[in-house]
């Protein structure tokens, strides 16, 4: 290499100097580095500097963030955030923390240093162990992209003096100056021993500040830690198996003094809200790829498990949680009802974490990673499902899910086939816990159209809500604003179009849905007349016809011995076969008279069931049929209902049994009563050893007018079947909380049916 | 030969239930056309008869009595009766109800006096069940009409009741005075002794009654009910031909003094065994309806299911007009439990009324922690 000996006299005249200007000797040295013909080196260009704070962090909010975030992986406790004259551009911005703060050394070789930070080879800081969550070192240029000037102070405790660096952005770091030029002044400052952390004051802010833009970024204060959703407000989710040595004792952001929204927004969500949900959805990916989700709802006795049936290979490891809420007032207090709706409007969604800190806009209002939204305002959902309806967060770390990488930018995850599997996951996982229960809650709703509700399709109010909000937050054209009109966007008014037309469709599904069933109450309650006429007709004749046949009885008495013996025998059959007939007409006029009664009390099971069995006792003992009754805790009681109705689904199993029995045309016959506390449930089981159910009736036997019974029985109490029976069971069970299933027999019989209601204490 | 009337709206039911209040040989009822209160009411009176039926509701069968002036029911009857017959004791008659079951169900719960009127109440459903209880219990109610009458002018209630003056001395309280020195005609003092003294348990026990304090199975009760002991306990007073009674006192002094301490002091158990000995028959003790024990203290017969019940696993019984002679009726836990009280219209007492949610929740046999 041919060097130039004008350059290199330069550099020896200059460090013969007392106090040589290095700088020119690092500039006449470079020149002659750079003219090696042999090889070559990138610079860099001062404007970079512009660039990745412009470029790589989107927001300026999102540039606030990091710096909060590298407050934390400093061990900072608390994060004070002020602007001054922020309303428009030009103010100051400052970012203080109490962290471990840094010496010069660590300035000048880490801290100025692009691309390479300390954090990748300590991923743990040092004093509360956290796991850092800048991890690319490009957080400090956010402070260019907020601001034109910065000052950097900073100091580490036992040292009485700190470190004060002055970046000026803008006149400093200009395009065609290379950076290695551009020098920041460095200053010592006094302070006391024990003061530590890092103040960032950023000078001539970018852009104003609006309320919005604040208090967004209060908002994703919030959520900055996944800790959020424990319900141990002071818990710490690291990420990491290690523990620090000493706790840690939590971080606070505070954004110009008080900036406390997000605390109150959190403290009333851990203490008022969270509780309210209806269930939590669990879903996790092993080291293997295979995957589960789990919902539990204490509310609906919910706890299921569900295998994916694809594996997740490239995700790596992960877990996610969500609380899922269903804003009715029939699903939470009615207090409650409308903030909740307002806190789903307003922080709804599954928010995505990595390294402990939120990936943005993941779970933002506005973001719809999940596809949620569309697909609900699609009716490819029909369950509530919007992402208003979940609070959630997916837990990521570098180490688990190192392909599940941020953009430099820090506005979401590098879109890649790990994305695509971590988002199926999700979606998959909350998309079957929401059917489920769904599922559930249908089962439980109480049937007829004056106590439905419609579970699957926002209401358009709901709607307009949201696409006003949309239109208040979006920026508006100066024309429009003047004349008092928003911007709404296409697509807004197109979700607004197909959500109507869906309530639309739904209110006409109900309305047939209503009319069905109004036929079907109709039948019953000309029914019910009819039979009430005839059980109080029955009734009224029954002293009338066993007083002859007792007075025939004594009229007798003068016959001689043979006649009197005949004669006695044929007014014995008269009196049994009468008998019989008034048994059924005394049990339906009192069914009758109780169900006259409004009011709902709890039953004791054992009673209700002993009452019943004495009203047919003599009729089953005239069948040979040899019933068992076995409740077990005598104590139980039913949740407050009329108690007609259980007499109602007895005398429906015990037609059915019998009708089952007789076909079998043998000899033996024998019901099995019994009655079980079931969870919170009362479990009434009614057994017979009849001909059964086949499978393919199991399903169907619930619904109305399913009937097997085509020929009109000759029996006075079994009658033909209409097909209500067990629908009216099934019915009666699911208004007090409960179902009606088939079941599986136990040894001896051949049909189970299960009757289950609320029990008492838990009604 | 007892003759009485049966009154009816309805002539065929007039005709079939006279048939069954009618005892052959003994008592004699005739059905009784309905016309006009007060001619109807004529009628009854001029013809003295020993009896009158009346079905509750005389008003809902018109055209069969196209010469009724006025629709009344026959509690209207009864009360003209009764006014007229006030002041002649000598044709003083008793009186007694019959009617379909939820008639006087619904009518008794409307107005408690309705049947207050009459000697006695039957549905007629209980007339058509094989058993000849209702016409042994009018037959007693005939004679002991005659009884009254005959002793009316000298009433002695002691002799009336069969018990000697040292005895009746012995169980009179205020309230019997009370209920005895009111009664101004033959049919207040039959209803009187009736109501306060056949119908409650005070002064006499019924057999549930007896079979509890003896502690005993009402099997057991069955197969000593006519030794020679507890035939003196028995009640022989006026009516005592419908009903079987024992008089409290003496049952309470007898088994004191054969158990040396106070009846319900002792286990059923142990009752049962000294029971055997003394009477010379096996008798079983009765078992708690709430434990199945046979060792408690077995004191009163269960309202609702009859059975013998220990003080400890029952309640009190609401009773708003109870004499201070009459015994509080109680409830067995295991009624509670089923709720058979409700179903039978009976209310627990106040003061209980707060143990009723803990015994529905208890495990039966169970006692409170």
């Amino acid at each position: 290499m041919e060097i130039d000996s004008v350059t290199l006299a330069r550099i020896k005249d200059e460090v013969k100097k007392e106090s040589p200007d290095w700088h020119l000797v690092e500039v006449l040295t470079r020149g002659i580095v750079d003219s090696d013909p042999n090889r070559v080196r990138f610079n860099v260009d001062a404007g970079h500097i512009k660039k990745l704070g412009d470029e790589l962090v989107g927001k300026q909010e999102t540039a606030l963030i990091e710096l909060v975030k590298n407050a934390y992986d400093a061990d900072a406790t608390k994060v004070s955030v002020k602007l001054v004259g922020a309303d428009s551009p030009g103010g100051t911005l400052i970012v203080e923390d109490d962290g471990n703060g840094m010496t010069q050394d660590v300035v000048r070789n880490s801290w100025m240093t692009v691309s390479t930070p300390d954090k990748v080879s300590e991923p743990i800081s040092p004093l509360y162990h956290r796991v850092r969550a800048g991890r690319k070192g490009i957080g400090r240029f956010a402070t260019q992209r907020l601001g034109r000037k910065l000052i950097l102070e900073t100091g580490v405790t036992g040292s009485s003096t700190g470190t004060k660096v002055v970046f000026d952005w803008e006149s400093q770091f200009v395009q065609g100056e290379r950076i290695n030029d551009i020098f920041s002044q460095v200053s010592a400052y006094t302070k006391p021993v024990e003061v530590h952390g890092t103040r960032l004051t950023i000078e001539k802010t970018s852009e104003r500040w609006t309320k919005a833009e604040l208090d967004r970024a209060a908002d994703s204060v919030i959520f900055l830690r996944p800790s959020f959703f424990s319900n141990h407000p002071n818990a710490e989710e690291t990420g990491s198996n290690d523990r620090s040595q000493i706790d840690d004792p939590g971080f606070e952001v505070e954004i110009n003094g008080h900036a406390t929204k997000g605390k109150e927004v959190a403290i009333n969500f851990r203490n008022h809200f969270l509780d309210h949900a209806i269930a939590t959805i669990t879903g996790e990916i092993n080291e293997d790829g295979s995957a589960s989700v789990t919902v539990v709802s204490k509310k609906l006795e919910l706890n299921e498990t569900n295998p994916f049936d694809d594996k997740f290979l490239v995700t790596g490891p992960l877990r996610f949680e969500a609380y899922y809420f269903i804003y009715l007032t029939t699903t939470m207090p009615g207090r409650l009802y409308k903030t909740a709706a307002q806190f789903g409007r307003e922080y709804g969604g599954v928010k995505v974490y990595k390294n402990g800190f939120r990936v943005l806009p993941y779970g933002d209002v506005t973001d719809d990673w999940l596809k949620l939204d569309v697909d609900s305002s699609r009716r490819f959902l029909l369950v509530p499902a919007n992402n208003r309806n979940f609070f959630g967060h997916v837990e990521l770390t570098d180490s688990a899910n190192p392909f599940l990488e941020e953009t430099s930018s820090r506005q979401g995850l590098i879109d890649n086939e790990s994305l695509v599997e971590l988002r199926n996951f999700v979606r998959g996982g909350l998309e079957w816990a929401a059917k489920r229960v769904a599922n559930v809650r249908a089962k439980k709703a109480v049937p007829g159209p004056k106590r439905y509700s419609p579970p699957t399709i926002s209401r358009p109010s709901h709607t307009i809500d949201q696409l006003l909000q949309a239109a208040s937050t979006a920026p508006s054209h100066p024309d429009l604003s003047a004349a008092g009109l928003v911007a709404v966007p296409q697509t807004h008014l197109q979700a607004l179009k197909e959500n109507l037309e869906a309530w639309e469709q739904e209110s006409e599904r109900q309305r047939r849905a209503s009319l069905q069933y109004e036929e079907m109450l109709r039948i019953l309650a000309s029914m019910g007349l009819a039979i009430s006429v005839f059980g109080h007709e029955i009734r009224g004749s029954r002293s009338s016809i066993l007083g002859y046949v007792q007075l025939l009885r004594d009229k007798i008495e003068i016959l001689h011995d043979g006649a009197r013996t005949d004669l006695s025998e044929v007014i014995g059959d008269l009196d049994s076969a009468t008998s019989r007939m008034f048994d059924i007409g005394g049990y339906i006029t009192s069914l009758m008279s109780a169900t006259g009664s409004k009011e709902l009390k709890s039953l004791s099971v054992r009673g209700a069931i002993d009452r019943f069995y004495k009203q047919f006792e003599y009729y089953l003992e005239k069948q040979r049929v040899v019933v068992t009754v076995d409740v077990e805790p005598s104590s139980l009681r039913t949740t407050p209902m009329h108690a007609s109705e259980i007499d109602s689904v007895l005398l429906n199993f015990l037609t059915n049994s019998l009708k089952s029995i007789k076909k079998t045309g043998k000899k033996d016959r024998r019901i099995r009563i019994s009655a079980r506390k079931d969870g919170k449930y009362v479990l009434l089981a009614f057994e017979d050893n009849g001909v059964g159910i086949p499978p393919e009736h199991a399903d169907r036997v619930f619904e109305a007018f399913f009937t097997t019974t085509t020929n009109t029985e000759e029996d006075v109490l079994i009658g033909p079947g209409a097909g209500l029976g067990l629908k009216i069971v099934s019915d009666i069970a699911q208004s007090y909380g409960g179902e009606a299933s088939v079941g599986t027999p136990t040894g001896g019989y051949n049909c189970r049916i299960e009757f289950r209601i609320l029990a008492l204490e838990d009604a | 030969m007892f003759n009485g009337f049966f009154i009816d709206d309805s002539p065929r039911d007039a005709n079939l239930y006279s048939g069954l209040l009618s005892e052959k040989n003994s008592l004699s009822i005739r059905p009784l056309k309905l016309e006009d209160i007060t001619v109807l009411g004529k009628k009854i009176i001029s013809s003295s008869p020993d009896i009158v039926a009346i079905d509750f509701r005389l008003d809902e069968n018109i055209s069969d009595s196209p010469d009724a002036i006025g629709l009344y029911k026959g509690s209207t009857l009864s009360q003209l009766l009764r006014d007229w017959t006030l002041d002649l004791p000598a044709q003083d008659f008793p009186i007694v109800l019959v009617s379909a079951e939820t008639k006087m169900r619904s009518y008794h719960l409307r107005d408690q006096g309705v049947q207050s009127q009459f000697d006695l109440t039957y549905s007629k459903e209980q007339l058509s069940d094989r058993n000849h209880e209702p016409r042994r219990q009018l037959l007693a109610l005939c004679k002991g009409y005659v009884e009254i009458k005959k002793v009316w002018k000298s009433l002695n209630f002691g002799s009336l009741l069969n018990l000697d003056p040292e005895e009746f001395d012995s169980i009179k309280t205020q309230g019997l005075n009370k209920g005895f020195a009111t009664v101004v005609s033959p049919s207040g003092l039959s209803r009187f002794i009736l109501r306060n003294l056949i119908e409650r348990t005070g002064p006499l026990y019924d057999l549930y009654d007896l079979a509890a304090v003896l502690g005993i199975s009402q099997e057991s009760l069955k197969l000593v009910v006519d030794t020679e002991h507890i035939r003196k306990l028995q009640y022989e007073g006026i009516f005592n031909d419908g009903w079987s009674r024992w008089w409290s006192h003496r049952v309470d002094d007898w088994t004191s003094e054969q158990f040396a301490t106070p009846a319900t002091t002792l286990p059923g158990s142990e009752r049962a065994k000294q029971l055997t000995k003394i009477l010379g028959r096996k008798v079983n003790p009765a078992k708690s309806t709430w434990n199945g024990s046979p060792d408690e203290l077995f004191a009163v017969s269960c309202v609702c299911c009859h059975n013998p019940t220990e003080l400890r696993h029952s309640l009190t019984v609401f009773d708003g007009a109870r004499p201070d002679f009459i015994r509080s009726r109680r409830v067995c836990w295991d009624c509670i439990q089923s709720d058979r009280p409700s179903s039978l219209g009976i209310q627990i007492d106040d003061f209980d009324q707060r143990l009723v949610k803990r015994i529905q929740a208890l495990e039966k046999g169970a006692d409170f922690e």
